[in-house]
């Protein structure tokens, strides 16, 4: 009888023999991989309906907020006279705020340029104001890796703009990755705008 | 939280069933499907090794409060054993057996007809000094021996610890190698809507049991990674504005940045005496990675050039490092000695590999690998041979080892917008289980096993 528990045990130990003097655990077998893939897609489509629920419930929010935020701008463009000249409102409407970049890349794209173009003549306009320059990233990469990706965005706006003129010195830096996504949604369109260098003007203190 | 008294004594017979040459036997067929002379059957298509049947009997206690520790100490006990993914428990209403005597042996045959092969049983007694004395015994059914004798004197208050060390003696007893049940686990608990996230920092014990909160949410924090000696977490905190790393003191809750710069630092962990932190640092945008000592707080660079050099990790003996760079224009892992000397790429299959983490056991690196349009958590030998992948998902990130480097913990999202979960998976590839948290949770890192 006693060898019915040791071969038993012999399950638990060939799982640490696997590891202990030469260890080679080698991955799960064809069948095992094929009843976790199995099982796996199970619980997937359970859970992917609820939470395509909630994906949906998110995209209607986001194009909401979206459609909110073109009207919003598309007013305050056509009153763009009444804007007081010099105000974080003016520089988000007449200047724009943010900047957006292709998939993990740093480098400013054209329509970035002519963008930042208009914030470097804005900020050269009102000295006093200072800015610190955020660098997001979208979902679709690691924290610290996107931490890492985000300041470098930041960075290429900042030194677009010193290029531009703007003092160095009025410019902070700092990266949120892909923590502070303004896109709640999933997909091209809602990764490609969270994936932005924002300029946020600091009012002058005192 | 800490164990007072503790006295750890092992009596009755030590015979190791010929357990060793049995172990040695098996490392050169342990991936033979099925040992010719089994009695058992193992049956892979349910993606799991058949666990050994334990029954854990109530244990023996004389008045209402032992029986109430008697009964939470078991539980977690069983819990702890099932969830290894080596043991399932038998029903208690089969069994036949009611002892009354914990110095008696039990009655095998009872025990065997229900099909049992692990028999744990035990004695509570609460002691006039306030203390508890607990009696536990470990029988091998089938070789009607005892494989484990424990008597353990300590704080009530500390009756889940006790649960905790007990599953560690009897996951050491019979796999031959060290458990990780009494230790815990820090992470990040989120709430809120995705664009304005509240992140915590919690700590927990490794089943999920006790979770504490150590800041408030009003500010980000990311990322924590535990000491060493469990006392202390580093972590990247957003509190002061600027992104940088943290300390925090688990035993009085203070906590400090490290050090003031231009540029931020972030992905920190600790070396592995725990006097130092290695970490990345941001200059004009450039991260790079950098080892701090604790004590003196100076610097020591150990990257350079225009690539992102971030997520070190050191292997156990404190002589290497692997770590994230996009030099070779995406993400993959590169591994260097401790001075930043000799850097080789590691990472040889397609995809973007990230959060390496060094096992414990110094002969493997756990990463994140974006791949397809998902990502996977798998792990590697530390040249980059012999990859796995233990689980896939629309979204996991950051592994991390059990203490005995048997165990990855990581966190996922089944689909966009789903809750994101701590999971935990063996090495093997098996054992694929959710670790259950108050709320939303990211970023686990478990803590060494407690002293």
């Amino acid at each position: 009888m006693k060898f019915r528990l040791i071969t038993a045990l012999t399950v638990a130990i060939a799982l640490a023999a696997c590891q202990t003097p030469d260890p080679v655990p080698t991955g799960p077998t064809a069948e095992e991989l094929a009843a976790q893939r199995a099982a796996e897609e199970a619980r997937r489509a359970e859970e992917a309906a609820r939470a395509e629920a909630a994906r949906r419930a998110a995209e209607a929010e986001a194009a909401r907020r979206r459609a909110e935020e073109e009207a919003r701008l598309a007013a305050e463009r056509a009153r763009a006279n009444e804007i007081v000249a010099g105000s974080l409102r003016d520089f988000e409407v007449n200047a724009g705020n943010r900047v957006y970049f292709d998939y993990d890349q740093f480098a400013l794209r054209a329509d970035a340029r002519e963008v930042l173009a208009r914030q470097a003549a804005w900020l050269r306009s009102y000295p006093q104001m200072k800015a610190t320059i955020e660098g997001h990233a979208d979902e679709r990469g690691t924290r610290e890796y996107n931490i890492a990706l985000g300041v470098r965005r930041a960075q290429a706006v900042k030194d677009f703009l010193v290029s531009q003129g703007v003092e160095a010195a009025r410019l902070e830096t700092i990266s949120y990755g892909k923590e502070r996504p303004i896109d709640p949604g999933t997909g091209e369109a809602a990764w490609s705008r969270n994936r932005n260098g924002h300029t946020v003007l600091v009012t002058p203190q005192g | 939280m800490h164990t007072h008294g503790l006295i750890m004594t092992s009596f009755g017979k030590h015979r190791r069933v010929g357990l060793l040459a049995v172990a040695a036997l098996l490392a050169s067929i342990a991936l033979a499907p099925r040992p010719a002379a089994a009695a058992l059957t193992i049956d892979i298509t349910q993606g799991n090794l058949e666990p050994l049947r334990v029954a854990i009997p109530e244990f023996l206690a004389s008045t209402d409060e032992e029986r109430k520790y008697a009964e939470d100490i078991a539980t977690v006990l069983k819990n702890n054993l099932e969830r290894s993914g080596l043991f399932s428990a038998i029903d208690r209403q089969a069994y036949i057996e009611r002892q009354s005597e914990i110095d008696l042996r039990p009655r095998f045959p009872d025990w065997r007809v229900i099909g049992t092969q692990v028999l744990v049983n035990g004695r509570i007694q609460l002691q006039a000094s306030g203390l508890m004395l607990v009696d536990f015994r470990v029988w091998d059914v089938s070789g009607e021996e005892q494989l484990l004798g424990l008597q353990l004197e300590i704080d009530p208050r500390n009756w889940r610890r006790i649960a905790h060390r007990v599953t560690d003696r009897i996951y050491q007893r019979l796999t031959g190698e060290a458990g990780y049940f009494d230790s815990r686990i820090v992470f990040i608990s989120e709430t809120g809507p995705k664009g304005a996230r509240a992140k915590r920092l919690t700590i927990m014990d490794q089943d999920g049991a006790s979770p504490s909160y150590l800041t408030n949410g009003s500010y980000l924090v990311l990322t924590p990674r535990y000491s060493p000696s469990a006392q202390q977490i580093t972590y990247l905190s957003y509190e002061e504005g600027r992104p940088k790393v943290f300390l925090y003191n688990i035993a009085n809750g203070r906590r400090e940045a490290l050090g003031q710069f231009e540029g931020m630092t972030f992905a920190p962990r600790f070396s592995p005496d725990g006097r130092g932190v290695i970490m990345s640092l941001e200059s004009a945008g450039n991260s790079d990675i950098y080892t701090m000592d604790l004590n003196t707080r100076a610097l020591t660079r150990l990257t350079s050039g225009p690539d992102i050099d971030t997520s070190p990790s050191m292997s156990p003996d404190g002589r290497q490092i692997v770590f994230t760079s996009d030099r070779a224009g995406d993400p993959q892992l590169y591994v260097m000695n401790a001075d930043g000397s000799d850097v080789r790429r590691v990472s040889q299959g397609e995809g973007r590999y990230s959060t390496p983490v060094w096992s414990p056991r110094g002969d493997r690196i756990a990463f994140t690998k974006q791949i397809g349009g998902r990502f996977q958590i798998g792990v590697m030998r530390i040249d980059g041979s012999g990859e796995i992948t233990l689980a896939e998902s629309w979204s996991a990130e950051g592994p991390t080892w059990s203490p005995n480097g048997r165990v990855v913990v990581f966190f996922r999202q089944s689909a966009p917008n789903a809750e994101s979960e701590l999971w935990s998976v063996d090495l093997t590839g098996r054992n694929l289980r959710r670790v259950v948290t108050p709320v939303s949770a990211s970023d686990p890192a478990w803590s060494p096993l407690l002293q």
